[in-house]
């Protein structure tokens, strides 16, 4: 059987092209993407290089800064932890984080968070969307947001947002809102491949080529009567479709070396970090990774101890492989939560909701390694240089990337600014 | 069939009915003439998706092509309009116009489709179910299920100002929620508030977190806004947008509630004297009427359309001007005086031939309309721009009034508010004096128990002296009864204070009373200079509105038709290209022919001139040879002469010596000889002198010819590569030209969809997506047959009134819904717009083609058995016969020639897997352009 997959002719993509660019112009709500652009996928990988990619770590929970970011030892608030060295003189950090602690220097801490915001699902909205939660309108993650504005035309077949979480499921999320579902993130339950990529048994190459091509010449007879950016648009994601099934192995970390795994441990967080690098490698603008839980209302100091002890080496890991690759250069990373846990310790040696004063890391792309932004009082009560809020983080973060902060989409014909217009970046962090 | 089209001259009388109006009116003001009429197999497959929400089955397209009643097409419209599964597609269309299949979170989703299907099974009128729907108070009854809309946007006044705004009357008012909106003058802030203050005082009622929250309402509290630009404050009661101010029944401050709420009760919900919200559903009929039906004319023609009119459908505007204004006009007043009858009004839309355009593009009608726009269009400028001076000036005017008159209703709502306080502090006073009365009354009672006991008591003991302990009881009742007498006492005067303190806080509410009831007369006057300020503006603002309007209907048009020009000059310039490429083509071959003839003028010229050449040279060298010899002969000559002489001088001597003479002969002829052979040779030589001479000067005749035409040739080739170089120019200069053209021509054709001159293409909604595959499948039909067979074999008796006809259609249809709920929430999934968004635009993602080509669903359906699709086409032995099921049922048309053949040569090269082919076959089919939109 032989079949002649001819769907990729110049001529096809020549006018392709024309139509779609036609609609870019019109900005008819339209919404495409794909390797269907490039001859060869490659192409679109070398294009792709110097593309601006971000990595979200959600310390799902509330991740206590004092067991982290800002440790206090010896006070009362500071808890049983000692404050390390790091590899910039100066800035310390837990001792729950060694191997951090030696990549600091490729890394940024912004001490003085205040949200004024304990509640998980408020404070995980307003820290993912920079924007506090109103019931009169939606507003995207900052991980659809990035793939939109970063988005080259459509010129992958690779989701432009994914996310990494523990646990199964997948699927298209519906965190998009007014971008619609092409940002929407594709969902990775435990970090398994995205739905349907995988060739049902029944059906050799063969026969999908060929059904395929049998698809494609029908539709090539419609185009002769009505050819638009939509119908373009949707034989187009047939194509993108072959490509991601082609590309599958992006997702397969049996394909890292054996050595790598060892290095980024065989648990679901190592693993998981591990196909982020892949991920990003391999030109997916934004990845986000899931670590659970940190919401540690007893306990707090033996849970930060498990759980960092977990977090900290397959993160350090990260950013050093990404540092050491060149990629760190046009890579944001973000570790962030929906808040931080109080100071004072309560009965149960636990730490409550705190969104008063707190921290978060970051590092790569436009942001000034080893910088220390914002401070907090000795107990770590209150913030007491340089105050920032969530809408100055989500600013900050779109400008680390290169996009301006204070732009807008245009939606429907409707301009939405990209970020919280009441905000700005935190302008002395970006380099 | 290619109609033959009817053109109206002159308008159609208003009392025709609509479908001829609608014509009339397109025909008269589309893009180019209208494009031909669709065939019965579009009719049907365009009518089936429109009104039932799925393709129809390839058995009745079948059917429907045989036909050959005149009057088929109205036929099949009236039996799609009837059928249960209209009801059931309208109703899925309006929860998602009206829901944005928003998740449900207090109200239930079932019982809001089930209400919204029986109201179209009754044929509620629009404005009936917009009233119910914007009035539900969500308690117990039949239009329980209406509260979804409100309660499933959590009460939220800001969240359901947008929306009632945008799905009731086409404009989303969100922009103008914190200043005026910055590019559409037509919403303001103002507007905004004044939508806002009918969900002003509405609220989620949820007590228990883990418990659905209910609709509340609060009988106080006013929308009162301030522009972060301007800074100016202000206040509105309810009011739509452009309509006047709502004048509301005074209610007394402090009394605004039926029963007062006191902190105990917190498990009911406050009950207001009056509501707000209850307001809307009248306001919207009676004060924005016109545009609530504009807005929902323009959404059904959307829906059966496939484009609305004002897009998009939520901004309406006076810069967003409708495609079509009298289109729009004609259309809502007919639905307004048709009653909000849905089904009528789709009747006649369907009906249209305006509906019933083919996709194919037709004559674009290269003849532009030469009429005075242009003029028009600037005086309408000039009267948009007076008018928006003229509405600025009633702003600014009403804003300075509003500024002047702040602190006297500043004061007036301080007296009010001292008023509700007061009220309040004079009924927790009342409250108080009630306990205590009560408390005094039971008091009262307890003592005279105890009295009695005592007395009795002590009868007894007066009685039974004898008997130990009787004495000591009667002492210890009295006691108690003494005491009880002190309480009661102290009841007493505890009631007697809180008595005071009533009148006291009665008074104190009498003098605020009298306090705000002297400012009302200041109050009445400032509410008029208001209210009539506020007229002004919203007059100028009309005004505004309407100039805007026609300003921008009048650009629309400019522009249209400078499009059009455009695309002629476009055109022009194409075919002049074309025109000047053949000219350069044309010149380029004969300079190449040129250069051809000369390579060969040349060519011979040198082949002379060296032949030439060559004979020269021999020539050259025969005179050298005879040169040669003509010497030798010369200097022979005298020898031979001088031999002669000598043998004459001996022959004098021996006269008769006979070798003497015969010697003296052969030198006489020898010498003869020489003189014979030099003559000759001289003569050669003379002759070979000439010849070289001519030789040698064709020879350079032919050297410059040869030259000449080399060098011409040169000339020739750098002009041919000149004139390659033009041509590849022209070509580029054409190839763009083509570009410029292709893209206008793409450009009319968008405006000839905009006005109804040639059909468009629409993605399928996720549910006609899905239900249009599972119908062309097979697995549709099985299920509606599974649905039957249940529904009868509940009944003791078969259905045959119209009316047990009626129920059985409408349960099954019920029941279908059911059965497919799992595919089609997965396709809503996939193909839907996120919750609470709108859900218009269409997107081609990479996890749709993911699940059609390897997801399980699809492959479900395509898996032949039960009488389905591929079990069918599996029994058929003729493939031509197969393909022209398979295109029945897929694209509701008879496949052409070359179709039967690519689905011949398909099945005959994948024979030996033949069930598999057929799948394939589908699957291409299914998955394919032509499937996925409506056409």
């Amino acid at each position: 059987m032989k079949c002649n997959y001819s769907c990729k002719s110049e001529a096809h993509l020549v006018a392709r092209r024309q139509f779609l660019g036609g609609s870019l112009a019109t900005g008819a709500g339209l919404a495409l993407g794909g390797l269907g652009m490039f001859t060869h996928p490659a192409t679109a990988r070398e294009l792709a290089r110097g593309q601006k990619r971000m990595l979200v770590v959600r310390m799902a929970g509330g991740l206590s800064q004092l067991e982290s970011w800002d440790p206090k030892p010896g006070t009362a608030t500071g808890g049983p932890f000692r404050a390390i060295p790091t590899s910039v003189p100066g800035i310390h950090l837990s001792e729950l984080l060694p191997w951090t602690a030696k990549q600091m220097h490729h890394l940024a801490l912004i001490r003085g968070i205040n949200t004024n915001e304990n509640d998980h699902g408020k404070g995980d909205y307003m820290m993912i969307t920079g924007r506090r939660q109103t019931p009169a309108a939606d507003y995207p993650e900052i991980g659809a947001v990035v793939a939109r504005a970063l988005d080259l035309e459509g010129s992958s077949a690779l989701p432009g947002h994914i996310k990494i979480v523990p646990g199964g499921g997948g699927g298209r999320s519906a965190d998009s809102a007014y971008l619609g579902p092409r940002y929407a993130s594709v969902v990775l339950g435990n970090g398994n491949p995205p739905q349907h990529t995988e060739r049902p048994e029944s059906l050799t190459e063969d026969v999908f080529q060929c059904r395929s091509e049998l698809r494609q010449s029908v539709d090539d007879r419609f185009a002769l009567r009505r050819r638009t950016a939509e119908t373009e648009a949707y034989t187009q994601s047939f194509e993108q479709a072959r490509e991601l099934m082609a590309e599958r192995e992006i997702f397969d970390l049996e394909r890292e070396p054996e050595k790598d795994r060892e290095r980024y441990g065989t648990h679901d967080f190592g693993r998981h970090c591990l196909l982020a690098r892949r991920l990003l490698e391999n030109g997916i603008t934004c990845v986000q990774v899931t670590h659970s839980n940190y919401d540690t209302h007893n306990e707090n100091f033996t849970f930060h101890f498990e759980q960092l002890g977990e977090f900290d080496r397959p993160f350090a890991t990260l950013v050093s492989d990404l540092a050491e690759r060149g990629l760190l250069e046009s890579t944001l990373v973000v570790v962030l939560s929906e808040f931080g846990r109080t100071p004072h310790i309560n009965h149960l040696y636990g730490r409550d909701h705190w969104g008063t004063s707190w921290s978060i890391c970051l590092g790569g792309a436009g942001i000034q390694p080893g910088a220390v932004i914002g401070a907090t009082s000795a107990d770590g009560t209150e913030v007491k240089e340089r105050q920032v809020d969530a809408g100055h983080l989500f600013h900050t973060y779109l400008a680390a990337l290169g996009l301006k902060s204070t732009g807008h989409f245009t939606i429907d014909g409707r301009k939405v600014p990209m970020a919280d217009p009441a905000f700005e970046p935190i302008s002395e962090l970006l380099v | 069939m290619a109609g033959a089209l009817v053109v109206f001259c002159g308008q159609a009388e208003a009392g025709a009915p609509l479908r001829i109006r609608v014509d009339e009116i397109v025909e008269r003001s589309c893009v180019g003439s209208p494009a031909p009429l669709i065939d019965d197999g579009a009719f049907a497959r365009r009518t089936a998706l429109v009104l039932t929400g799925t393709i129809p089955e390839g058995a009745e397209v079948r059917a429907f092509l045989a036909a050959l009643d005149q009057a088929k097409r109205e036929a099949l419209v009236e039996r799609y309009l009837n059928a249960p599964s209209f009801v059931e597609h309208l109703a899925e269309q309006f929860d998602v116009l009206l829901m944005e299949r928003r998740p449900e979170k207090h109200a239930k989703q079932e019982a809001w489709r089930t209400y919204l299907v029986e109201a179209f099974q009754q044929r509620k009128p629009l404005d009936v179910l917009a009233r119910e729907i914007l009035s539900a108070d969500g308690k117990e009854g039949p239009l329980q299920p209406a509260s979804r809309f409100l309660l499933d946007r959590d009460a939220d006044p800001h969240r359901l100002t947008r929306d009632a705004g945008r799905v009731f009357l086409g404009i989303d008012l969100q922009c103008a929620q914190c200043h005026d909106h910055p590019r559409v003058d037509d919403y303001t802030q103002r507007d905004y508030y004044g939508l806002h203050a009918f969900f002003g005082r509405t609220f989620l009622f949820q007590p228990d977190l883990n418990a659905p929250g209910k609709l509340a309402e609060r009988g106080e509290g006013e929308s009162t806004f301030q522009s972060v630009f301007t800074e100016h404050a202000s206040a509105t009661g309810p009011r739509l947008p452009g309509g006047p101010e709502f004048v509301e029944e005074a209610v007394s401050p402090g009394e605004e509630y039926v029963a007062v709420l006191v902190p105990s009760n917190g498990g009911l919900p406050p009950e207001p004297r009056t509501s707000r919200r209850a307001l809307l559903g009248d306001a919207l009929l009676e004060r924005a009427e016109d545009q609530f039906a504009r807005n929902f004319a323009n959404r059904l023609w959307a829906m059966i359309m496939g484009r609305a009119l004002v897009e998009p459908v939520d901004l309406h505007h006076s810069s967003n001007p409708p495609a079509n204004p009298e289109l729009l006009e004609i259309l809502a007043s007919s639905l307004r005086d048709g009653g909000y009858d849905v089904r009528a009004f789709a009747r006649e839309l369907v009906l249209t031939k305006t509906f019933q355009r083919a996709l194919d593009a037709g004559q674009d009608g290269g003849n532009i309309p030469e009429h005075a726009v242009g003029s028009l269009e600037k005086e309408a400028s000039r009267l948009a721009a007076e008018a928006t001076t003229r509405w600025k000036e009633a702003r600014d005017r009403l804003e300075a009034v509003e500024t002047e008159l702040k602190p006297a209703f500043d004061q007036w709502e301080g007296a009010s508010a001292a008023l509700r306080e007061a009220v309040k502090h004079r009924n927790a006073a009342s409250e108080a004096r009630e306990q205590a009365e009560a408390e005094s009354a039971a008091k009262g009672e307890l003592l005279e128990l105890l009295a009695t006991a005592a007395q009795s008591a002590g009868a007894a003991s007066e009685a039974l002296r004898d008997l130990e302990g009787l004495d000591e009881a009667a002492e210890a009742l009295r006691a108690r009864a003494a005491q009880a007498e002190q309480e009661q006492t102290a009841a007493g005067q505890t009631l007697q204070e809180r008595a005071a303190a009533l009148a006291a806080k009665e008074s104190e509410r009498e003098s605020e009373a009298a306090k705000r009831e002297a400012l009302q007369p200041q109050h009445a006057e400032m509410r008029a200079r208001l209210a009539e300020a506020r007229q002004v503006y919203l007059d100028a603002e009309r005004q505004r509105r309407e100039a805007d309007l026609a300003h921008a209907s009048a650009r629309a048009e400019v522009e249209r038709l400078a499009k059009l020009k455009e695309l002629q000059g476009a055109r022009r310039a194409r075919s002049q290209a074309e025109a000047k490429l053949e000219r350069i083509s044309h010149a380029r071959v004969l300079v190449a022919e040129a250069v051809t003839g000369l390579e060969r003028l040349a060519e011979e010229q040198l082949s002379i001139a060296s032949a030439r050449r060559e004979w020269i040279a021999q020539s050259e060298s025969e005179t050298l040879r005879l040169t040669k010899r003509h010497e030798e002969l010369r200097n022979g000559a005298p020898i031979v002469e001088q031999a002669l002489r000598d043998s004459e001088a001996v022959r004098e001597r021996l006269p008769e010596d006979p070798a003497l003479q015969t010697a003296e002969q052969r030198l006489r002829a020898a010498l003869a000889k020489l003189a014979r052979e030099s003559a000759d040779a001289e003569e050669r030589l003379a002759a070979g002198q000439d010849a070289a001479a001519g030789w040698d000067e064709a020879g350079r005749a032919s050297d410059e010819a040869a030259a000449s035409a080399t060098t011409r040739m040169a000339l020739l080739r750098e002009r041919a590569a000149e004139s390659e170089r033009d041509e590849e120019a022209a070509r580029t200069a054409l190839q763009e030209a083509e570009k410029t053209q292709a893209a206008l021509e793409m450009d009319v054709l968008a405006l000839r969809e905009r006005t109804f001159a040639v059909a468009r293409l629409t993605p399928l909604t996720p549910e006609q997506l899905c239900r249009s595959m599972m119908q062309s499948t097979g697995y549709l039909a099985l299920q509606r047959a599974a649905a039957e067979a249940e529904y009868d074999a509940a009944q003791s008796a078969p259905q045959e009134s119209p009316a047990g006809l009626d129920e059985r259609g409408a349960a099954v249809e019920a029941a279908l819904r059911e059965k497919i709920r799992v595919p089609e929430s997965e396709f809503i999934r996939l193909f839907g717009g996120g919750a609470g968004q709108p859900q218009g635009d269409f997107f081609a993602t990479v996890d749709q083609a993911l699940f059609f080509s390897n997801g399980g669903t699809v492959r479900g359906w395509l898996a032949p058995g039960n009488g389905n699709l591929t079990e069918r086409l599996l029994k058929m032995d003729d493939s031509a016969a197969l393909a022209i099921e398979l295109y029945l049922c897929m694209f509701s048309r008879l496949p052409e020639e070359e179709e039967i053949r690519e689905i011949q040569a398909y099945l005959q090269r994948r024979a030996e897997a033949r069930s598999q082919a057929v799948e394939e076959l589908c699957w291409a089919l299914l998955t394919s352009t032509e499937f996925r939109f409506h056409h």
